[in-house]
């Protein structure tokens, strides 16, 4: 029987501010987004008050000043390296992991010893070695581990770690799991859903597949087989997560040269720029990652954090970082295996801000143009009929937020202060 | 062996002072209450964060809601961290009753940047 474990950090942003600011333990801690417009990560002091997730900052000001919370400005460059850490950290514990956010990983334990014991360790080693509490999830399909990740968290009877094995325990947990939770399930699904009856992820665990492949497509289909037990997913396919938003592939075969792992990387930024265009989406930071066969000696991963000067969707920007960020990673006379990119703080398309310098400012309306143009080609005669062919320019970056933490592990500048007395 | 595939590489730094990158912090020290054991402001000490102390090493602490470098002793089944003050000796002390004390991780080494 297939096993799988889904490693999600609690309350992720507001964990990274913590780890160097250990006063702000237990005390009421959020991180906003976009301008320090809306609320994206909030402790669980600041839920109880009851701020929502996505509130603007301006309707919860009052409660703010009252609850006296920390704020802070999102500093992505640090999370991208605390992030990044953990996956590194994970994967040398359990090499057939798979990372699916920022602040999620997927292992496959399905050949591991004694699941319940390395569930433990890696959630143990994740707070030990890079500070950040996590809530680990194992079932027998990765639709389980999310189920049970959702109770570890919901539930501190579990310790941190949710075991759905007992199909007495399923039926017991999918019964009281609200239809919304299950993953995959938006929001326009979870309502037709509702209207036929369907409230509870038992209640859709009880639907004929085949139902639901006519009504749903063969997602819906998979979904429902998935809450009987029957493993569909393999670790590379699953559905998009909402705080970010990537893209990467295996390679058929191994790829050595620079230039071949750039382009590959190229096409991937072509697909990220799609899928953020499709969704009116733009992005600020990117990561981008690229790792050898994990099962060959030598395993080398490697990952680079860029931020972007100004919020950017088109392909010819987005190739640019990748190219750079490579060259930052890549290693000469290697075999890799997989690269991947990964956006991080996606804005609404509509709302992006300029950064005050001009030079900065990336020619971005050509090139947005340019690339609205691509799409309508390549949806018109397939995808990858017309594409870009370049990379290579200076990014820089500037602030522009008002309550941004150090960047304590990457940069010299704002390393932690400590004191021996 | 085919000799275009052999490349003489050149030295870094990282490899020697740095073992696990995913568990390493850099972190600045800024008094002189360790400069008998070689540690003086400023300098840049490796912290990693997956090593369990040992007798007389120096450990990042965490203690009621602040960070302290240390030196770690072992002493009559007791954990101390010291430090020196003006010829004093400063230390926490950890018992099994109290035991507030949460270490961060091991110096593995320590970087001093002459003024040029």
């Amino acid at each position: 029987m297939t096993l799988f474990a889904l490693i999600d950090c609690n309350n992720f942003y507001v964990s990274c501010e913590r780890i160097f600011r250990p006063d702000l333990l237990k005390k009421p801690v959020a991180v906003l987004s976009n301008n320090d417009g809306c609320f994206i990560s909030r402790s669980n002091e600041v839920k109880a008050l009851g701020i929502p997730m996505g509130a603007p900052l301006f309707k919860y000001k009052y409660l703010i000043d009252q609850h006296n919370v920390t704020v802070f400005s999102a500093n992505f460059a640090f999370y991208g390296d605390i992030s990044s850490r953990i996956m590194h950290l994970i994967s040398e514990i359990v090499p057939a992991c798979e990372v699916y956010s920022i602040d999620e990983v997927f292992v496959d334990l399905t050949d591991v010893d004694s699941p319940k014991d390395t569930a433990h360790h890696i959630r143990q080693q994740v707070l030990k070695c890079v500070g950040i509490p996590t809530c680990v999830g194992v079932g027998p399909t990765q639709t389980f581990a999310k189920v049970a990740n959702y109770l570890a968290k919901k539930r501190s009877v579990y310790n941190g770690v949710c075991i759905l094995e007992d199909p007495q325990d399923i039926e017991e947990a999918l019964k009281n799991l609200p239809i919304k939770e299950i993953w995959g399930i938006g929001r326009r699904l979870s309502l037709r859903l509702k209207q036929v009856g369907i409230n509870t992820a038992y209640d859709l665990k009880k639907v004929d597949p085949r139902w639901m492949r006519q009504h749903f497509t063969v997602v819906g289909e998979r979904l429902v087989q998935e809450l009987n037990g029957l493993s569909c997913l393999s670790l590379e396919e699953q559905p998009e997560p909402k705080k970010s938003i990537q893209v990467s592939r295996s390679f058929a075969n191994d790829v050595t040269e620079f230039d071949e792992l750039r382009a590959n990387l190229a096409s991937y930024a072509t697909r990220l720029g799609v899928k953020l265009r499709e969704q009116g989406l733009k992005t600020t930071t990117l990561i981008i990652y690229i790792k050898t066969n994990r099962f060959k000696e030598g395993f080398y991963q490697a990952s680079q954090v860029v931020n972007l000067p100004q919020a950017v969707n088109d392909d010819a920007n987005l190739i640019k970082a990748c190219g750079k960020a490579l060259e930052q990673i890549f290693k000469p006379n290697l075999l890799y295996k997989k690269a991947g990119i990964m956006a991080l703080e996606l804005l609404p398309a509509s709302a992006e801000q300029y950064s005050l310098f001009k030079e900065d400012k990336i020619s971005s309306n050509k090139t947005e143009k340019l690339s609205e143009a691509l799409d309508k080609i390549n949806k018109k005669y397939g995808r990858g009929t017309i594409h870009s062919a370049a990379c290579g320019i200076q990014l820089t970056w500037k602030d522009r937020k008002e309550f941004k933490s150090l960047s304590y592990t990457t940069s010299w500048s704002e390393l932690p202060i400590v004191y021996a007395r | 062996m085919n000799s275009t595939q052999h490349f003489e590489k050149t030295l870094d730094l990282n490899e020697l002072l740095i073992q696990k990158r995913s568990c390493t912090l850099f972190i600045t020290v800024n008094d002189n209450t360790l400069s008998q054991y070689g540690i003086y402001p400023d300098d840049l000490l490796i912290v990693d964060q997956s090593r369990t102390p040992k007798h007389k090493d120096v450990v990042l602490l965490r203690y009621l809601r602040n960070e302290y470098i240390r030196l770690f002793y072992k002493k009559n089944g007791k954990c101390l961290f010291v430090a020196q003050e003006q010829g004093k000796t400063a230390e926490f002390i950890e018992t099994p009753t109290d035991n507030d004390i949460e270490i961060i991780g091991v110096a593995v080494a320590r970087v001093h940047c002459f003024k040029v």
